[in-house]
């Protein structure tokens, strides 16, 4: 038994920390929280935004990357969900000074000229981005985006968040739209939508004339081989009649199959002429029928790519499906069993069943034929075609069963029930709208994460809308975009947040922040250059090696010639995250970034004389003004070797 | 004075002394320093970027020796501890040189930590900050920034082994001779 001694000293000590507890409760960051703006009370506090806000709360709450492409911006935007904080941008196809990507490094020089011509392609046209995957799933490695101006394929390495390769796609001008990734990341694919007037060697395989002016052209699609590491090198291209639009490569019960659209099977040269037929077509090519033209033999190289075989659309085993009025988007279900395809110019999104359709070819059933291409009947092939609205885009599949279509027109995206076997998951009557979710306004495509995997994750619908009109506050003729994000599941969707993002992305995909792994700052090489200036007389040409760390440039002053072509290395020598330097001329047109522990190369030529500043872009100390150094280009008239900079380390 | 040997040469594996730095500007971790019987390790390359700002550097001037000589000493004293086990007339010594020899290092050890702070770099950009003597444990403040000087595991085990020599010693019947704790 406690003596009465203890027993008010054990309640004093009680009481005691009962009261630092309260303390402590009420006064600790992020404890009480008041709620001062946010979504839906059904969507519940998680969309609501703590006032005051705890540091790093929303980093806290992100779920997934979302990758969306730029479009005329060139590159890639990063946000989160779901917050719809803009993270970042990866630059991809144009010079972007905020992201250190200039073609003063040699290195993005080389990726961004055109290997035929040698001439830098500095614009680009990003839309379809994809995600790598291992068995049908995303796996957090890499993302590719092809540009659609220029004909190139880009590859962004997320441990990084940098583009680290991009592969040049002969025998085109450009114009590649749709695109794909296979299963286990083994290709790329992407469709050529503008039709061409191709080498000769490719019109006499495939024993077609064209006419310069009239036509009608020629168009496909490339295959692209990614190999373990992600290195991309052209692998096949398929020709034939018919331009190809959007592109899904099967998996599932669709697997080992190439997935496009054509809107201009009439071949036509003006819009007026693209919209004649009643019908076009989804096209079904089985990739091992294009793999074993190759291999055997049947195709042809051309003389701008000797290596890069050319298999004409009548060596391989295609399909046609047809589907009313000019289609655009074709998208694959969870299970990879329907391909639904929008009818952009029509009232009606069709779905295809896939496995009828494979098993309808391997029975021969046809209704003609266009072009040598077989075409399916489409009463045994159709799950369903439904009659629902106006400017069908996009689809995209969550994990209950439900196929989320856009609508340009309407202006809103329709929630529709889908056939078996997803019946189970909904428990509804299928191929029924569920719901309309207006959206703001005129909707292009659409984001549920891993839509286009074996398994969606739901939970969240992004609506890229191609005009914004009034939804944000005014700011001049060139409009901003609208990222309008809502929650689905069975459930009616709520809007809980729109994000102006700047022109334009066109599709987008989403991942886990779990998959992702990116570095922080880079690998130090083992050996770092000493910091030294050599001079080539021989090809007028001085190479600067150069070390970076806060606050200093070394050297911080060297001597060229005028004339010459100077050659940097900047190291950074930094370990520490977050600190990224910049190296930037005054007068020269050279900025780049040197991001902690990166190697990066300058070159440009010393063609102005006098005493130019070379100082650090990025804010890195608080001795940053004073990081900085000086170029001194001296006339040739003038230069004689004791001019030469040599550099002396300190300890 | 057996378990007395096992923590000396245990010892060795493990600091003896830290010093870590806080600051604003590194949110993601502490920069931290520590120093062993025969090496010292740690951030001292960011340590020196911030050091450069009040001109101070990692390491100051020392003899390198110290990292063998302070090793061998502590293997010395693990012979003599075991030494002492077996004969009795060695435990005086087993117990009074442990504390001179520690004694001594950290007398050094302040002297080096001296060295540090008043070594300042003439061309350091905080001029105004004075020449100052860091402590062997206990905390400076630069500004916003703190540092924390510490023993570390190392020292702990030493000086527990040096207890136990003590105490091996007063359990002999011997004359006791104490030391500082």
């Amino acid at each position: 038994m406690l003596n009465n001694r203890t027993a008010k000293t054990l309640a004093a000590v009680f009481f005691g920390v009962f009261i630092v507890a309260v303390i402590f409760a009420i006064a600790r960051p992020g404890g009480p929280v008041t709620v001062v703006s946010g979504g839906s009370a059904q969507a519940g506090g998680k969309y609501q935004r703590p006032y005051p806000m705890p540091h790093q709360w929303w980093k806290k709450t992100d779920e997934f990357y979302v990758f969306a492409s730029g479009g005329q911006q060139c590159g890639i935007y990063v946000y989160t969900l779901p917050m719809m904080k803009y993270l970042a941008e990866i630059p991809v196809y144009c010079n972007d000074n905020a992201w250190g990507w200039n073609t003063e490094d040699p290195k993005v020089k080389k990726m961004l000229t055109n290997p035929w011509t040698g001439q830098l392609m500095d614009r680009g046209d990003t839309h379809h981005p994809a995600l790598s995957k291992t068995k049908g799933v995303y796996d957090g490695r890499w993302l590719f985006i092809p540009d659609k101006i220029n004909p190139r394929v880009a590859r962004i390495d997320l441990k990084k968040f940098r583009t680290e390769e991009i592969v040049w796609i002969p025998n085109t001008n450009g114009g590649l739209h749709g695109d794909h990734i296979s299963p286990e990341s083994d290709l790329f694919a992407v469709n050529f939508e503008h039709e061409q007037d191709p080498a000769p060697e490719i019109k006499q395989h495939l024993g077609v004339q064209v006419d310069p002016e009239k036509g009608p052209y020629l168009a496909g699609f490339a295959g692209i081989k990614v190999d373990q590491d992600g290195r991309m090198s052209n692998a096949w291209q398929v020709w034939g009649p018919f331009q190809t639009d959007l592109m899904r490569i099967g998996w599932g019960k669709s697997d080992g199959w190439i997935i496009n659209t054509t809107y201009n099977s009439e071949r036509a040269t003006n819009t007026v002429g693209m919209f004649k037929k009643d019908h076009d077509y989804v096209f079904l090519w089985n990739r091992a029928s294009i793999e074993k033209a190759v291999a055997d033999r049947k195709y042809v190289t051309t003389k701008q790519a000797p290596d890069v075989p050319v298999v004409s659309w009548k060596d391989v085993e295609v399909y046609a499906v047809p589907i009313p009025l000019n289609p655009h988007g074709v998208d694959i279900s969870p299970t990879g069993k329907y391909a639904m395809v929008s009818g952009k110019a029509t009232s009606t999104v069709t779905a295809v069943d896939l496995e009828k359709a494979l098993q309808a070819a391997r029975d021969k059933k046809f209704i003609g034929e266009d072009n040598g291409i077989p075409i399916l009947d489409p009463k045994v092939v159709y799950a369903a075609q439904m009659d629902i609205g106006l400017g069908a885009t996009h689809i995209e599949f969550d994990d209950k069963g439900y196929a989320y279509i856009g609508y340009f027109v309407d202006s809103d995206v329709k929630k529709v029930t889908m056939g078996a076997p997803y019946t189970d998951l909904h428990k509804k009557e299928p191929w029924k709208v569920a719901e309309v979710i207006p959206a703001h306004y005129s909707v292009g495509h659409l984001l549920v994460p891993g839509s286009d995997t074996a398994k969606p994750y739901g939970k969240y619908l992004v609506v890229m809308n191609k005009l914004t009109k009034d939804t944000f506050t005014p700011h001049g003729p060139l409009i901003t975009e609208n990222h309008e994000l809502f929650t689905i599941g069975d459930g009616p969707a709520q809007l809980v947040d729109q994000m102006p993002l700047g022109p334009e992305t066109h599709y987008s995909q989403a991942i886990p922040v779990s998959l992702v792994k990116p570095d922080m700052v880079y690998e130090i090489p083992d050996k770092i250059e000493t910091p030294r200036v050599e001079y080539d007389y021989d090809k007028k040409e001085a190479r600067v090696y150069m070390g970076v760390v806060r606050s200093f440039f070394t050297p911080d002053a060297f001597n060229v010639p005028q004339g010459w072509k100077v050659k940097m290395v900047l190291t950074s020598e930094e370990e520490a995250f977050d600190i990224t330097h910049g190296f930037t001329i005054d007068g020269y047109n050279v900025a780049l970034s040197v991001d902690p522990g990166e190697v990066r190369e300058v070159e440009f030529t010393a063609d102005k004389a006098g005493v130019y500043w070379f100082y650090c872009m990025w804010f890195c100390s608080e001795l940053h003004m004073e990081m900085r150094g000086r170029m001194i280009v001296i006339p040739e008239s003038e230069w004689s070797k004791d001019k030469e900079t040599k550099v002396v380390l300190a300890e | 004075m057996i378990v007395a040997a096992v923590l000396y040469i245990g010892s060795l594996a493990l600091p003896y002394w830290m010093v870590t730095m806080k600051a604003p500007t590194y949110p993601e971790k502490n920069l931290t320093i520590r120093v062993w019987a025969y090496k010292y390790a740690g951030d001292v390359k960011e340590w020196n970027i911030v050091g450069r700002l009040v001109g101070v550097r990692v390491p100051p001037p020392f003899p390198k020796a110290i990292f063998v000589i302070f090793p061998a000493a502590v293997v010395a004293l693990a012979a003599l501890s075991v030494a002492a086990a077996f004969k009795p007339r060695l435990s005086k010594a087993a117990a009074i040189l442990p504390w001179v020899t520690i004694g001594g290092l950290g007398i050094w050890f302040q002297y080096i930590l001296y060295r540090y702070g008043h070594n300042l770099d003439p061309d350091r950009p905080l001029r105004y900050i004075d020449q100052f003597t860091p402590p062997l444990i206990g905390v400076v403040k630069v500004g916003s920034i703190v540092t924390y000087h510490l023993f570390h595991a190392g020292a702990v085990m030493f000086v527990l082994a040096a207890l136990l020599a003590v105490f091996a010693a007063r359990g002999a019947g011997r004359e006791m001779v104490g030391g500082r704790q």
